[in-house]
């Protein structure tokens, strides 16, 4: 027997590194908040790894969502490891905390347990792990650091044979009276846990194989008749190099049976199964000189901190917010859900395009609410909403953002409580709410008003300059008039709705492009050719032939009545929002053509967006459920889109403004209706009323 | 079952008979039961090697848990002579799959997840880039079965799904079309992989085949490993 150390290379060892599941972040994050609270002592958790890797893959140590389970639950052919969870309660106490005295307690622990024999009893002791934590529940982001406790006795491990593969120490039939003793051994061995030994002893005899526990190794090393081979399942896969898990054994062979075995035959287990068969050969098994330790009294010295993938000796921080942050998962799950659609049936849609769209909601009453739910749905994320009244107890029944809670002490801001029942419905949204009141042509402004008015001119000139699309959700005609001219103006998508008592009207305004010379000819559906560019398109005001006025000051029903039955408001904001959808599919967005016609025969292909038609109009009449989609062109003389009025207003700003609010005839004269008033007789207007309640 | 769906209780005997199979194939799947559910479901971890190949796919993906740099170089002296220095090796993603039962399509789901090490889930894009070019083509032109982010229904976190909506129709004609044609069919609702069987008759089914043909022919485009002797032992 070889007894000299000279030359002999040492064996060295290859390290574990950490593999966790996101189930094991989602478990400690819920035990933090329920379980721990401030607590931080350390809990007992689990891991588990195993000896049958494919070549190539690093010795892992797996800690997954059943690491807190009382019961340890290893999946089978996997073996256990003892761990401690040290969950610090600020990213300071994780930096600050002691981690040598971390480590020394864990070998403290762990040199008891072998010189105690503890660890011969229960063979599972000597693989250990302690992981230090500080859990960011408010980012989802995790700090961690693992230590695998590996004591630094004996100093060296001197090899007197090096690692050769089982399949060349044994032969087959010796290889097979293992397995089936092995495999005897496991059934016999699994404690009512279920846990597996990773570690054990193979007897050597004449007659065979025998293999046996770890605490019968006093009697087997006395038995003249057989050679004892101490084994362990190692997770390493190299050729050269046992796994961690061999350490401590060895340690452990050192102080209890050193002084009779200078030098131990050791088997590193591999067991892997390859394409449905059982293989072993490449498991190692070399013998090592071991210098006695029953003499040591104080606990060696410990390694085990685990380096990062740079290799250097730091912490680890992963970022989970991405699946565990629920703002953010019900974002993915909501574009999801869109995708889904989109891969199912619309391959070309243009989902990006919809959820890029700023949309400016004026009116956040019946109208406002159901236009909002319905661009949520398509996954549009900001929403913005203007709106000058408070919520009133009739209002939660329609107005489906809102709920009773809102009406109390004198009701709460619409515009503002409306973006706040959006953010509730789904965090995700950019929603805000401004509370402004929109001016009206013909609605005269007091002296002391002014200042008032011209600041919130400014404000909604803003608003309409930060969005893509404008929706005018009002009440009354005359409040659409400024922003219609806005949205003229700065050339946006905007989309018109307004109720009556069982009819209802949506309009895409033509969108003009700066500097395109205005459509001329008469109002209305004269012109017979039937396809109307989006730029030629008219507006809410094209086919009236008087300007707004002040609409309210006759009304028999006050903004408190209801006059629409009540599905309508529905029907029409989700018809709104369709519209816009297929404008934003058509390559043509707002300049997407409409027939005047609404014939089947006359639709081309240009007018099509993958979702089909792009209608000017939709004219609703609830009573015969029944919607027809006209189409008109702009008229030269409107009074909030015709070019003369748009020119007015980019030369003379608010003074032109406040020309139009102060002057009754003031917009009729400019564009010329005057005039033609006393060309025409009353040409029969297809008028709605939207003397609705929607705000 | 004639239509390709199959009951829960039907289900419940695939899981068990399955996972006997799975024993005997030396494969690991494992039998969970649920405490609210009826039949459970079973599952299956592995291991994906990003070899160079996939690494190439995958180019894209880095874990993001890397050191932290606002936490200094701590005071930890941990070097010696016994530990082999690693050199960074293959990367290895860690997946997971289960098989879990849907009441509402009356089919089986396959639920997954990939992950670094760090527990740090690989996005649907990364995913998609592990699913072998041959699959990619096919399902994006097909479009009968795709993958998306769900909850597991039992466990209550985000899972990838493999859409159950297509299981039955594929699982019919299977069934029908086993029934009568022995020969291996290049049909692609036959199955993405392609996996045929002897011919028999649905009534004479061994219990476990129906999850043995289901499985194998998604398991290929997640890459879940599965041997072809489940089709040679679950159909004798
Ligand atoms: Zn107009």
């Amino acid at each position: 027997m070889a007894t000299s150390a000279c030359s002999t290379a040492n064996l060295q060892f290859a390290p574990f590194s950490s593999a966790l599941d996101a189930g094991f972040w989602h478990k400690l994050s819920e035990n933090k908040l329920d379980v721990y609270g401030l607590d931080d002592k350390p809990r007992k958790i689990h891991g588990f790894y195993f000896n049958g890797d494919a070549v190539g893959i690093p010795c892992r140590l797996n800690v997954d969502y059943t690491a807190f389970n009382e019961i340890p639950q290893i999946p089978p052919n996997y073996f256990l490891s003892h761990g401690i969870l040290q969950n610090k309660n600020t990213i300071d106490a994780f930096k600050s905390c002691d981690k040598k005295e971390l480590l020394n307690d864990i070998a403290h622990e762990l040199w008891l347990d072998i010189t105690s024999g503890k660890a011969i009893d229960d063979p599972t002791l000597l693989s250990k792990f302690l992981m230090l934590t500080y859990a960011d529940l408010k980012k989802y982001h995790y700090y961690y650091w693992f230590t695998f406790p590996a004591l630094c006795a004996p100093e060296t491990f001197p090899l007197t044979k090096k690692p050769i593969r089982f399949s060349e120490r044994f032969t087959e039939e010796q290889t097979n009276a293992f397995l089936a003793a092995y495999t005897q051994f496991q059934e016999s061995t699994r404690g009512q846990r279920g846990v597996k030994t990773g570690y054990f002893i193979l007897q050597e005899t004449q007659t065979g194989l025998q293999v046996a526990n770890l605490k019968d190794a006093d009697r087997l090393l006395s038995d003249p008749q057989g050679k004892v081979l101490f084994c362990v399942c190692d997770p390493s896969t190299l050729a050269e190099h046992p796994g961690w898990p061999v350490r401590n054994l060895l340690t452990l062979i050192a102080y209890h049976w050193a002084d009779k075995l200078p030098e131990v035959e050791i088997v590193s287990f591999r067991d892997r199964i390859s394409q449905g068969s059982r293989d072993i050969s490449h498991s190692l098994v070399f013998t090592v000189q071991l210098q006695s330790l029953s003499n040591l009294t104080e606990c060696p010295k410990c390694v085990g901190w685990e380096k990062n993938a740079k290799g250097k000796l730091v912490p680890r921080m992963v970022d989970l917010s991405a699946t565990m942050d629920p703002v953010k998962l019900s974002e993915s799950s909501v574009d999801l859900n869109l995708k889904l659609m989109r891969w199912r049936l619309l391959p070309e849609l243009d989902l990006e395009k919809i959820t890029r769209t700023r949309c400016l909601l004026l009116g956040a009453g019946t109208l406002g609410c159901n236009v909002a739910r319905s661009l949520l749905g398509w996954g549009v994320r900001k929403i913005t909403f203007v709106d000058n009244s408070r919520i009133s107890y009739s209002n939660p029944v329609r107005q489906s953002l809102f709920v009773f809670e809102d009406c109390l002490h004198g009701g709460k801001a619409k515009a503002e409580a409306a973006a706040e029942s959006l953010r509730r419905i789904f965090p995700g949204v950019d929603a805000q709410g401004h509370s402004l009141t929109i001016p009206m042509p013909g609605h005269p402004l007091s002296e002391s008003s002014i200042e008032q008015t011209r600041k919130d001119v400014a404000v909604l000139e803003e608003l309409v300059d930060q969005h893509d699309v404008i929706f005018l959700l009002m009440d009354t005609r005359e409040s659409r008039w400024l922003p219609t001219l806005l949205g003229a103006a700065k050339g946006k998508i905007v989309l018109n709705a307004a109720l009556g008592f069982d009819t209802f009207l949506v309009v895409r305004h033509g969108v003009k492009m700066p500097g395109e010379p205005m459509d001329t000819g008469p109002p209305g559906e004269a012109k017979l050719s039937s396809n109307v560019h989006g730029s030629q398109l008219g507006c809410y005001f094209c086919n009236d032939v008087v300007a707004p006025g002040d609409s309210t000051r006759d009304r028999t029903l006050d903004q408190q009545c209801t006059v629409s039955r009540p599905g309508m408001s529905m029907i029409t904001a989700a018809l709104a929002v369709e519209l816009l959808v297929s404008i934003l599919q058509h390559p043509e967005e707002g300049g997407a053509p409409a027939d005047t016609s609404a014939r089947d025969e006359h639709i081309t292909k240009d007018m099509m967006s993958i979702l089909g038609l792009v209608p000017h109009q939709i004219r609703g009449f609830l009573s015969r459920y029944y919607n027809l989609l006209p189409a008109s062109r702009a008229f030269e003389k409107c009074t909030a889109c015709s070019s003369i009025v748009i020119e007015h207003y980019r030369k003379e700003g608010f003074g032109f403004l406040l020309s139009a609010f102060n002057q009754p005839s003031y917009l009729e004269d400019l564009t010329g209706l005057t005039q033609l008033h006393q060309e025409t007789l009353d040409s029969e207007v297809w008028a709605i009323s939207d003397d609705d309640e929607s705000m | 079952m004639v239509d390709g769906t199959i009951s829960a209780s039907v289900f419940a005997d695939e899981l068990h008979a399955f996972v006997e199979l799975s024993a005997t194939l030396k494969d690991t799947w494992q039998l969970a039961m649920a405490n609210d559910s009826k039949c459970g479901y079973i599952s299956k971890r592995q291991l994906l090697k990003l070899d160079q190949h996939l690494a190439d796919v995958s180019s894209g993906m880095v874990e993001s848990s890397l050191e932290v740099d606002e936490l200094t170089e701590q005071e930890v002296e941990d070097e010696e002579s016994n530990t082999i220095q690693v050199k960074p090796q293959t990367r290895v993603i860690s997946c997971e799959y289960h098989v879990v039962y849907s009441d509402s399509y009356s089919v089986p789901v396959l639920y997954f997840n990939m992950y670094h090490d760090s527990g740090k889930l690989l996005t649907l894009d990364e995913i998609w880039s592990l699913v072998p070019q041959i699959y990619q083509s096919r399902l994006s032109q097909e479009r009968w079965t795709f993958l998306t982010q769900q909850e597991h229904p039992i466990l209550g976190r985000p899972y990838f799904q493999l859409h159950p909506c297509h299981t039955a129709s594929l699982m019919k004609h299977s069934v029908l079309s086993r029934a009568t044609k022995p020969e291996i069919s290049t049909d692609t609702a036959q199955g993405l992989a392609g996996v045929s069987a002897t011919s028999h008759t649905p009534s004479m089914r061994r219990k476990g085949s129906y999850l043995v043909q289901w499985l194998s022919s998604v398991a290929p485009v997640v890459r879940l490993g599965m041997s072809l002797e489940y089709g040679l032992i679950g159909n004798n």
